[in-house]
């Protein structure tokens, strides 16, 4: 089909900011139906560049079904995801990924008997030696891209605050470090949205500051986030722009503090 | 030593080649891949079979045996044969049988293959001769070199090691590439490894096409030794032999199958016979399995990572880069699709 380009848009209407942003995603009257449980049902949002975008909601609001949607582990029962120009709403998940829509997952997902440098170059875009022919073609043809890449992948650990442990199995981390892992490995595919769904689950307060920093950093980058996650604090704290499902539509959209106002808000939350 | 013990020792040099060739073809499979491949020994079989065909000659009409493709081919191409079915063999069946997400569901499918080839080749005669069998298939250079029996064998020793080498390198170039590292994080998370852009159907149907090559070549290079094959050689004993030998040496790592091959093989199998005659005669045969599978039985459950573990890559002395770029540059220099 013929994809809507997503415009501009007034992030004024959603976020209390007065300036026009470019949006990065735009979800469309997506339904997601198993049978007679609707998971996902119309739900319709953007989600503007450079900002991290929150997406929270009761439990069964059908926020992570969403983010498998948009990245492409599920096929929708109807609606768009439009992304750079494209509806991706039927692309398989590594195309999604292809095109620099990146996604971490609920539970920790390291490749746990590879080091931790071979976790981020695992994510790295198209790295020569890759393919079958080009590992046929033997180390003289991909030796050099891959020292480059250990480069980046050793400014990236020093980022997220895993330097040292490059050469340790990522199954042999913390909770909280794989976590940070993860994002790292995200981030190291070059993404240019990634969809973060519940980074804090399961982390030590310690260790959840700071995946919460690298995220900031992240933001302070530039990069366009979507963020899953049920720690209220951290989404007050990271996000400018907060999505709230419930029963798979979304109920209400603004900053924290307007939310936090928002009726029917308290209503899905507790369910009065 | 007279000339009965030194064939033994052939036979015992060839075998072990032979089987390091297919357990490493097994490895990149199983062992990087993560691909439960029950029906391992059926692309053995067809690499030995299409090699075989391809230098017996036509098939004559009304002769002991008939068969398929038959020519005359120059060594090596029946062994390039051998390992071609192998590939094609391995390609048409991935397609479907790689098809379902879960690998128990795959392993399944493929053992299900390798029961109906079975059934196939056993019962259709105009393919290779149904149960009986090929024979009389030609050995490289044996009537150009005019050598004796024993003599021969030892020729055959040396092409067999040249060639095990050659595989050896090929294997390990594969596997210790960014395309092996892929594979590896195959085995071990294939969701979240689609979710960095990999498409992982393609790159699990890689592998199993690449094992199923080295299948072929070592079905090809056995059947040129042994002279013979038929659907008894090929039993669903062999495929779990090969599983063996590459949890006994160490999963994903060539050395460590390397020498888990030997251990099952030409230690365990070969030992076993020579334990003092102590009750029925087939006893030794009995015992084979036995130990083999309490040995099985011991790796998964105590050691489960093998004699020579898999180690990942280091990468030591390397300055951290500036500032890691979030952009997504347009194009692709010096890259390549994944």
């Amino acid at each position: 089909m013929t994809a809507r380009a997503p415009d501009r848009f007034d992030i004024g209407r959603i976020a209390g900011a007065r300036e026009e942003v470019a949006v990065a995603l735009e979800v469309v009257d997506l339904k997601m139906h198993f049978g007679g449980v609707h998971a996902v049902d119309g739900a319709s949002f953007e989600v503007a560049e450079g900002v991290i975008t929150g997406l929270i909601g009761p439990n069964g609001a059908g926020k992570s079904t969403v983010i498998d949607v948009i990245s492409g582990f599920l096929k929708p029962t109807a609606g768009n995801v439009i992304y750079r120009d494209a509806d991706i709403a039927a692309w398989p998940a590594d195309r999604v990924a292809g095109a620099g829509m990146v996604r971490t997952f609920q539970l920790s997902s390291e490749f746990p008997r590879l080091s931790v440098m071979e976790n981020l170059l695992t994510a790295m875009p198209a790295l020569r030696g890759s393919t079958l022919a080009g590992a046929l073609r033997g180390p003289r043809h991909w030796r050099r891209a891959e020292a480059d890449a250990v480069a980046r992948g050793y400014g990236l650990l020093e980022r997220f605050g895993l330097e040292g442990r490059a050469d340790e199995y990522a199954g042999e981390l913390s909770g909280g470090q794989k976590r940070l892992l993860e994002i790292a490995r995200a981030v190291a595919a070059g993404p240019r949205v990634l969809l973060l769904d519940e980074p804090f689950a399961g982390v030590n307060p310690t260790l959840a500051r700071e995946v919460e920093s690298a995220l900031a950093a992240l933001r302070a980058d530039g990069l366009t986030m979507v963020l899953v996650e049920h720690d209220m604090g951290a989404i007050e704290r990271l996000c400018e722009d907060v999505i709230v499902m419930a029963d798979g539509r979304v109920i209400a959209r603004g900053t924290m503090a307007e939310i936090a106002a928002n009726h029917e808000v308290a209503d899905a939350y507790l369910g009065s | 030593m007279s000339a009965a013990w030194q064939y033994y020792f052939i036979t015992l040099l060839v075998y072990a080649c032979v089987n390091l060739i297919a357990v490493w073809g097994l490895n990149l499979q199983f062992g990087l891949g993560g691909i439960l491949n029950f029906g391992y020994i059926i692309f053995q079989s067809a690499g030995a079979y299409v090699g075989a065909v391809v230098a017996l000659g036509p098939a004559v009409t009304g002769g002991f045996q008939s068969y398929i493709l038959g020519a005359n081919l120059p060594w090596p191409v029946p062994l390039l044969a051998g390992g071609a079915a192998g590939g094609l063999l391995s390609l048409v069946v991935g397609v479907v049988a790689l098809r379902p997400r879960r690998i128990d569901y795959q392993g399944m499918a493929l053992l299900t293959v390798g029961l109906i080839m079975t059934v196939i080749i056993s019962d259709y005669t105009g393919l290779f001769n149904g149960v009986a069998g090929l024979s009389d298939v030609p050995k490289p250079f044996g009537a150009a070199l005019n050598l004796g029996f024993v003599s021969y064998g030892w020729f055959f020793v040396g092409i067999t090691a040249c060639l095990t080498v050659l595989m050896y390198f090929l294997v390990r170039r594969l596997s210790d590439s960014p395309w092996g590292r892929q594979l590896r994080a195959l085995r071990e998370n294939p969701r979240a490894l689609q979710g960095l852009g990999v498409h992982v159907g393609s790159k699990r149907l890689q592998a199993f096409v690449v094992g199923g090559i080295f299948a072929g070549v070592s079905g090809a290079l056995l059947v040129e030794f042994i002279g013979s094959w038929s659907p008894g050689a090929w039993t669903l004993d062999e495929t779990f032999l090969f599983f063996v030998a590459v949890v006994i040496g160490g999963r994903g790592n060539n050395l460590g199958v390397a020498m888990g091959t030997i251990v099952t093989f030409t230690v365990v199998l070969e030992g076993v016979q020579y334990l003092p005659l102590f009750s029925y005669t087939s006893v030794a045969e009995a015992l084979q399995i036995v130990v083999i599978g309490l040995a099985f039985i011991f790796f998964v459950a105590w050691k489960p990572n093998g004699l020579i573990p898999e180690r990942p890559k280091r990468f030591r002395g390397r300055e951290p880069a500036p500032t890691p770029s979030f952009a997504i540059e347009d194009g692709n220099p010096g890259g390549e699709t994944r």
